[in-house]
């Protein structure tokens, strides 16, 4: 008999799933029939096929995805440089906020130990692409960046 | 306007020079493991919106077929495929280069990438004009089981559950109703956000779904995305010509395999490379060591994954719905240049189209110089470029990307939410091609599901319409081999995995 397998992350994402497609159900109600109609049906369908999964994770039926390895706490710390480079564009410009995200992103990507020449190094080059880009998307592409 | 005024068209010296830096600038990114090309296209998509809707399209398109092709160095070279599409090469290419026959797999590659590449777009300058004819006789009703079709597809085809590639695709369907509604005029799903009035954007969306991810996945670990690679030496063309020859039948059966892997949406150039593979090996004479260094394996997968790029246009063009990733993002870049993709494309915008179809001629025609040069010369720079440069370089390319769609900042703040969201989903399985092929077809499908409950409505029976039209039941029937194609898809895939092992 084979083992079976409990996709407990993909039950976590059905029950979100479930909820996305209650959420669109219920604000659902404040639109105009026309405009319902299709949100309704999806919103409907998605919770069923979350219902759906989640039954299959009950009887075992489904797959896992293979566990993540590597730094949790780098990952978040991209998703929050990015975030925060996003919402900071406007009132740093792009200049500003492109030079404290890279900086940042340089560090949570570099494993290795700092030196001297890898400082000096990194630096010029983020200098170079930054400048490089700045020039190229205000100067030549007329790109009216903040 | 002839084919002969097409071509030139597509010769003009800025054409020309937009199809050289095209197909430049997708090898070195679709070198870079962890890269893909759909990543190629989404970072560089913001450079072809000041062009020419003709040279914009063949930029693209030489960015796409450069990037599918550049997965190829990684793949035969340190056995890491720079792109999916090129899994499948590295099962005879790195054999091949471990027993110094590098450089030779590096040529068959880019020989093979070109016929691949070729026949997919002759296919596509062959068959997507009468198709679109075809597809003229569309109603709103059959518009919707397009869409459904589409979402069905590659909902199935994507990574793990189908369940789940469908429940993303709703996902996707939900993000496409958030501002004023197309039919009925609702604000739906803003809230407080008036930055939201206007939708999401398909472009900002697309590069924060398919980019952000990477980017998060590759600061986890010290592993180098790239290892130093061995000597290449020469470019052992006469002898790669001599394989060639005597590999005709495999090249064409694996570049039509990949044309018509391309067409069904949502298969993109992994399946396509490993389907191919699969064939070629099943049919290789006694003593062919498939696994272990056969050049027919490498010809095989860069002949399909190239091809899947022509065949891929033929549903996006000719109907809207993209046939591959990339190509969603093509999609969504030909939005920003004012083109509406589908039947009535060929006749309104016939010289577009067909400047741009031999325009992807013309740069597959350029890889083959442009391929083997920077398989010598470019690749040994791309493999010292530190992770630490190489992930804030990319991000600066996916802020500027987003921000550059329409010079709008929270197009950027899409981009970001929508990306951490998308790796966050894809921790508890959803990928982030349902998704966007949801966001993508959600118009079509709701626009054609409205009119289509009220002209049934009107006629007294819905469900007629929606099920009697004969049109719709062959599409229907499509929709039913979608959902079964992957069962066999995969089923031929596992059997290539498991004769390797």
């Amino acid at each position: 008999m084979s083992e079976r397998i409990y996709d407990l992350p993909g039950a976590v994402g059905c029950l979100i799933a479930i909820g996305i497609g209650a959420a669109a159900l219920w604000f659902s109600a404040d639109f105009s029939d026309l405009g319902a109609v299709f949100p309704r049906t999806i919103g409907a369908l998605l919770v069923l096929l979350g219902v759906l999964y989640l039954l299959l994770v009950l009887l075992g039926r489904t797959s896992r995805p293979a566990p993540l390895g590597g730094s949790h706490l780098r990952r978040a710390g991209v998703a929050i440089v990015m975030l925060g480079w996003a919402f900071l564009l406007k009132p740093l410009g792009f200049l500003g906020s492109s030079a404290l995200a890279f900086v940042a992103l340089l560090m949570l990507a570099n494993h290795y130990r700092w030196t001297a020449r890898t400082g000096l190094v990194y630096g010029a080059a983020g200098a170079v692409l930054l400048g490089g880009f700045y020039a190229l998307f205000k100067l030549v592409l007329l790109v009216p960046l903040p | 306007m002839g084919s002969f005024e097409y071509l030139l068209a597509a010769l003009t010296p800025v054409n020309l020079l937009f199809a050289l830096a095209g197909v430049v600038a997708g090898t070195v990114i679709g070198a870079l493991p962890g890269l893909t090309a759909t990543m190629a296209v989404a970072v560089l998509v913001p450079f072809t919106f000041s062009l020419e809707p003709s040279s914009a399209l063949i930029a693209l398109g030489a960015i796409y077929t450069g990037a599918i092709y550049g997965g190829a160095y990684a793949a035969i070279l340190l056995n890491t495929p720079g792109t999916p599409s090129s899994i499948a090469t590295t099962f005879d290419g790195y054999p091949m280069a471990r027993a110094g026959r590098g450089d030779l797999a590096l040529t068959l590659a880019c020989l093979a990438s070109v016929f691949g590449g070729l026949v997919g777009a002759v296919f596509l300058l062959l068959l997507a004009p009468p198709m679109a004819t075809v597809a003229l006789k569309f109603g709103p009703v059959e518009y919707f089981w397009l869409a459904v079709f589409g979402l069905t597809l590659i909902s199935s085809l994507g990574e793990g559950s189908a369940i789940k590639g469908l429940m993303g695709g709703c996902m996707g369907l939900l993000l496409s109703m958030v501002g004023v509604a197309e039919v009925g005029g609702d604000v739906r799903y803003v809230g407080d956000a008036k930055a939201l009035l206007g939708g999401i954007d398909i472009v900002s969306a697309l590069i924060g779904l398919y980019c952000m991810p990477v980017l998060i996945d590759l600061v986890a670990t010290s592993v180098a995305h790239l290892h130093a690679a061995e000597k290449v030496a020469g470019f052992r063309l006469r002898e790669a010509g001599e394989i060639l020859r005597r590999s005709k039948f495999n090249l064409a059966r694996s570049s039509i395999i990949g044309t018509v892997v391309g067409i069904l949406p949502g298969a993109g150039g992994s399946i396509a490379a490993l389907v191919a593979y699969s064939e070629a090996k099943r049919s290789a004479p006694p003593g062919a060591q498939y696994g272990k260094g056969e050049p027919g394996g490498v010809l095989a997968t860069e002949a399909a994954n190239n091809a899947t790029v022509g065949g891929g246009f033929i549903p996006t063009l000719v109907l809207g719905i993209p046939g591959t990733p990339p190509d969603a993002i093509i999609l969504g870049a030909l939005l920003v240049q004012g083109i509406r993709t589908g039947p009535t494309l060929f006749t309104q915008q016939g010289p577009i189209v067909y400047t741009f179809i031999w325009g992807l001629i013309l740069a597959t025609l350029i890889m083959l110089p442009i391929g083997l040069l920077i398989g010598r010369f470019a690749f040994r720079s791309i493999v010292a470029i530190p992770k630490a440069v190489l992930v804030p370089g990319v991000a600066m390319l996916t802020v500027l990307g987003s921000f550059s769609v329409h010079n709008n900042p929270h197009e950027v703040q899409q981009m970001a939410v929508l990306g951490v969201a998308a790796w966050g989903l894809a921790q508890v399985g959803f990928t982030a091609s349902p998704i966007v092929l949801g966001l993508i077809l959600g118009s079509i499908a709701e626009s054609g599901y409205v009119q289509g409950h009220l002209i049934g409505g009107a006629r007294g029976n819905v469900l007629a319409e929606f099920f009697a039209r004969p049109i719709s039941i062959g599409i229907m029937a499509l929709i039913l081999l979608g959902l079964l194609w992957p069962l066999w898809a995969k089923r031929r895939a596992r059997t290539a995995g498991a004769g390797l092992e």
